[in-house]
C-alpha cells in the first residue's frame, strides 16, 4: 500500500521504535524514479546514535527498510514501527509496524518496499 | 591439588552412575534435593497441585486463551483434568514496553516479567474429583537479564547487521547463512555476558492457590490453600553469588488430611564461576501450626533442617553436574544422615537467559 505525500517539498521525516523489548537494527533505502537505491540509514535502537532522519520526497519515489529483531526469549512477541511523517505529520499509511513471533533462536527478519505519492493509488 | 582430584573423584562418581541407567533416572528425579536451582517455581500453578504435564498450552492472543479456556470445560460443566496453561500479560494488554522502558521503568520491567498459569489435577484418591491451581509469577529485578543490557543489545544488534542485514532491497542471504554467521558471531558475545554477569543479582515473587472441585465442577469448590515465594540473589564481588529463598504455605495435606502451615528459608552460597562452583547450602523448613497437629495420626511435626556442601560444574546451557555431601531429611522419609549425593539440576527456563 502506497505512502502519501503531502507535498512534494518538505523532508520526510523517519523515526524508528520499538513497542518490545528487544534488539533491534535496520537498514533503510530510498530510490528516486530512474535511480538506484541508496542507503540513507543503518544501526541499532542500543547505539548512540539517533534512531530518526529524513529524505526529500519525490513523486513515485520508494522507501525500503530491513529489520533484524533479537531476544534472549524464543518465540516472543514482537512489534515495531517505523514512523513517516511530514510538517509533524503521520503520513497516510505511514506508520509501517512490524509484528510477529521470534523464532526458536529468537530471531526475526523483515524487509519491505514502499510507494511514495502524493497520490493515492 | 587436593581440590583438584576431589573434582575427578567426583566427577568419576557421577560417570559411573551415568553408566547405570536405573540409577542416573532416580539421581536425575531427586535433583531436586541434591542441587536446588533456589528460585521461585516455573509455574506456580503446577507446583501448588503437583501436575506435571508432558505439555503445557502457551495460547497467545485473546481469542486462542479463550479457546482453551472453553475447551477445558466439558459439556456437562465439569472442569477437565491435565489442563496446564501459562500466559505472559504484555501479551495480552496492550501496554507498549520498550527496550528503553525494560532497562529503566520497574513497573514496565515487572509487567513485562509477569506470567499466570492455570493447571488441573485429579484429586488424590478421588478420580471423580480434580484440584484447580492458579498461580502468578513475577521477576522483579535480574541483573543478568541480558535484554535489560545495553551495551548487550548493542552488540547483538552489530552481529544481526553483519550476518543478515541485506546490502539492498531484495538482496536477502539464505536462512542458512544467516543462521551460520550469527551462531559464530554471537557466541563470544554471549560467552562475555555470562562470565561478567554469572552472579549478578536478581529478585522474584511467585503465588500460587488452588481449589478442589468436588465432582470437578466449578460450583463445587472448596479452598486447598495458598504458598507463596521470594527468592533472589545477590553478588559476592566476582567469585561468588548468595542466592535465598522464603516460602510460605498453608495446603491442605491429603495423607494427613489436615491443612499444614509451614514456612520453607533456604540459603544457597556459589564461589567460582560461570561454569564451575564450589557450593553450600541449607534449608530450615518449620511447621508453623504443629501445635494443631501433635494429635493428628501420622503427622510429621519435627523441623526440618538440611544441608549441601559440594561442587557443581555446566555440563551445558542450563545443565550442571552436582556432587557433594549432605543432608537429605525430611518429614516423610525421617532423618537419613549425612550421605554422598550426585546427579544433575536443571537450571530453571528464566534463569537460562542466554539459552539463543
Amino acid at each position: 500500500m502506497a505512502v502519501k505525500l503531502r507535498n512534494l517539498s518538505s523532508p520526510v521525516h523517519w523515526n524508528v521504535t520499538a513497542q518490545t523489548p528487544n534488539a533491534v537494527a535496520y537498514r533503510l533505502w530510498v530510490s528516486y524514479p530512474g535511480g538506484d537505491w541508496e542507503m540513507i540509514a543503518e544501526g541499532g535502537l542500543a547505539d548512540d546514535n539517533p534512531d530518526c532522519g529524513s529524505f526529500s520526497p519525490a513523486e513515485n519515489m520508494q522507501f525500503a527498510f530491513w529489520l533484524g529483531v533479537g531476544s534472549t526469549v524464543p518465540r516472543s512477541a514482537f512489534s515495531i514501527s517505523i514512523v513517516l511523517n511530514q510538517d509533524g505529520v503521520p503520513l497516510t499509511n505511514g506508520v509501517l509496524r512490524e509484528r510477529g513471533k521470534l523464532d526458536d533462536k529468537g530471531e526475526a527478519y523483515r524487509e519491505r518496499t514502499v510507494p511514495l505519492n502524493t497520490l493515492m493509488s | 591439588m587436593k581440590a583438584l582430584t576431589t573434582l575427578w573423584i567426583a566427577v568419576l562418581s557421577v560417570l559411573l552412575h551415568a553408566q547405570e541407567g536405573t540409577a542416573l533416572r532416580q539421581q536425575v528425579e531427586e535433583s531436586d534435593a541434591v542441587g536446588r536451582e533456589l528460585s521461585v517455581p516455573t509455574i506456580p500453578a503446577l507446583t501448588f497441585i503437583s501436575s506435571d504435564p508432558s505439555t503445557v498450552s502457551r495460547p497467545s492472543g485473546v481469542k486462542k486463551l479463550a479457546a482453551s479456556l472453553y475447551n477445558a470445560i466439558d459439556e456437562e460443566s465439569r472442569v477437565k483434568q491435565g489442563l496446564a496453561i501459562e500466559v505472559k500479560l504484555s501479551e495480552y494488554l496492550p501496554i507498549a514496553v520498550s527496550p528503553e522502558d525494560y532497562r529503566r521503568n520497574f513497573l514496565k520491567y515487572v509487567y513485562y516479567n509477569t506470567q499466570a498459569s492455570l493447571g488441573t489435577v485429579a484429586t488424590a484418591g478421588d478420580d471423580v474429583g480434580t484440584d484447580l491451581g492458579w498461580g502468578l509469577r513475577m521477576t522483579l529485578y535480574d541483573h543478568s537479564d541480558p535484554m535489560a543490557n545495553k551495551a548487550y543489545l548493542n552488540e547483538f544488534e552489530q552481529v544481526m547487521l553483519r550476518c543478515a542485514a541485506p546490502a539492498f532491497p531484495g538482496d536477502q542471504q539464505s536462512a542458512e547463512e544467516i543462521a551460520e554467521c550469527m551462531s559464530g558471531a554471537d557466541r563470544p558475545v554471549k560467552e562475555d555476558f555470562a562470565r561478567a554477569f554469572w552472579n549478578a543479582g536478581w529478585l522474584a515473587l511467585a503465588y500460587a492457590g488452588g481449589s478442589r472441585l468436588s465432582g470437578s465442577r466449578l460450583s463445587g469448590g472448596t479452598s486447598i490453600g495458598h504458598q507463596v515465594w521470594l527468592a533472589g540473589g545477590v553478588p559476592l564481588q566476582h567469585w561468588g553469588q548468595l542466592n535465598y529463598i522464603a516460602r510460605w504455605a498453608h495446603q491442605f495435606n491429603d495423607r494427613i488430611a489436615h491443612y499444614t502451615q509451614e514456612a520453607e528459608l533456604g540459603a544457597k552460597v556459589l564461589l567460582g564461576g560461570s561454569t564451575f562452583n564450589v557450593y553450600g547450602e541449607f534449608g530450615y523448613t518449620p511447621l508453623i501450626n504443629k501445635d494443631a497437629l501433635r494429635a493428628v495420626e501420622m503427622a510429621e511435626v519435627d523441623e526440618v533442617f538440611k544441608w549441601t556442601l559440594g561442587v557443581e560444574f555446566r555440563l551445558t546451557t542450563g545443565v550442571w553436574v552436582v556432587t557433594g555431601i549432605g543432608e537429605q531429611a525430611s518429614r516423610i522419609v525421617g532423618q537419613a544422615g549425612p550421605q554422598v549425593l550426585s546427579g544433575l539440576r536443571f537450571g530453571i527456563a528464566d534463569k537460562a537467559k542466554l539459552k539463543r
